[in-house]
């Protein structure tokens, strides 16, 4: 089961799709409201999901808004969608009928 | 102060491998953040890297089994091979004035004190450059803070002995041993069986040497100080199986 974080990377990733990488991931994730991404926690949860298979990343071309260093490319794997689509599930699955607003808990009976 | 904080950043991005350094430069310097968040974010991210070294047992053993107490073990030699020294060394400058006799009746002749100082010396090098070796080979990426450890055990240890300090002759034939060690275990990893068989039967040879000439230092901690060798000789056999292991039942 993946963890809140990584399910957040992945999708970063697949919304980009070959474009993703650290820095354009980062502005993905902080784009939403009250949403922070440390550098270091991007970049050892992207090891961890690699060495789970959940994506691929290599090193891609320099660029000169970026002092003429490389960028880590990320791809989802298959075994990654399936993660997060499972995730992705599990919450759908488990959030139906519960109603989180305006800090209350609402059953639906 | 944000020219000091990306002055900060390039030193510190040092500690990551150099594909990960060149990757999160390039994501900082495209982000436009200032130097104090730059700072702050790749910090985070060394520390993590850093803890993450530490899950591998190698660099516990090298903290545990070599920074402390070699460290310890090798700052007493030098106190007594330096005592050693000068004893000799006062010995030659008034040999016409002592009485032979007494030199004869105490054991303390030249040839003897000259024999024995080139079998401490040689032992002092080849413990300070297999303890480097070690310490590299272990270490790895966690060098820089079991190095800055050993330096402190070592500065503490000469802290508490002054004003008696122990003689710049063999703080040099300790640091330059100890770091062309460290260089190349961290360059070679394990030496060839053969290498290893061969300091270990010299140290070994001088060690017996040392203890049965005089006795003067406990066998126990020469035993210690040649710990490093015996692990050097550990990994060479264990490499040397794996190689033809290999070469027998290829994949």
């Amino acid at each position: 089961m993946l963890g809140e974080f990584e399910y957040l990377l992945l999708s970063a990733a697949a919304r980009l799709g070959e474009h993703a990488y650290g820095a354009a991931m980062r502005q993905e994730i902080e784009s939403s409201p009250g949403r922070r991404c440390s550098i270091g926690a991007l970049y050892t949860t992207l090891d961890r999901l690699e060495a789970k298979g959940l994506i691929e990343t290599w090193m891609g071309d320099a660029t000169p808004q970026r002092g003429g260093r490389p960028k880590r490319m990320v791809r989802v794997t298959a075994k990654g969608t399936q993660a997060a689509a499972a995730f992705y599930n599990a919450v759908v699955r488990a959030s139906r009928g519960v109603s989180w607003e305006a800090n209350r808990v609402a059953v639906r009976l | 102060m944000t020219r000091i904080c990306w002055w900060l950043v390039d030193v510190v991005s040092q500690l990551l491998e150099p594909n990960e350094r060149d990757a999160v430069r390039g994501d900082l310097a495209e982000s436009g953040e200032t130097g104090g968040q730059a700072l702050r974010g790749l910090l985070g991210l060394v520390v993590r890297r850093q803890a993450a070294l530490w899950k591998d047992w190698r660099p516990w053993l090298a903290l545990a089994g070599l920074v402390g107490p070699a460290g310890m073990l090798l700052f007493q030699f030098s106190i007594s091979l330096s005592r050693t020294y000068d004893l000799y060394f006062w010995i030659i400058g008034n040999y016409r004035v002592i009485d032979p006799a007494i030199l004869e009746q105490t054991g303390l002749t030249v040839g003897h004190g000259v024999a024995l100082l080139v079998c401490h010396s040689f032992l002092w090098v080849s413990w300070s450059w297999t303890g480097g070796f070690v310490l590299g080979s272990l270490s790895r990426r966690t060098l820089w803070v079991n190095g800055a450890l050993f330096c402190l055990v070592w500065l503490s240890l000469s802290c508490s002995l002054r004003p008696v300090s122990t003689p710049k002759l063999f703080t040099v034939l300790f640091w330059f041993p100890s770091i062309w060690g460290v260089r190349q275990g961290l360059r070679l990893g394990t030496l060839r069986l053969r290498q290893a068989i061969l300091l270990a039967a010299a140290i070994a040879s001088m060690t017996g040497l040392a203890i049965w000439t005089v006795g003067w230092w406990p066998g126990e901690r020469s035993l210690a100080l040649s710990l490093p060798v015996l692990y050097m000789l550990a990994t060479a056999s264990s490499r040397r199986w794996r190689d033809s292991y290999r070469r027998q039942f290829p994949r």
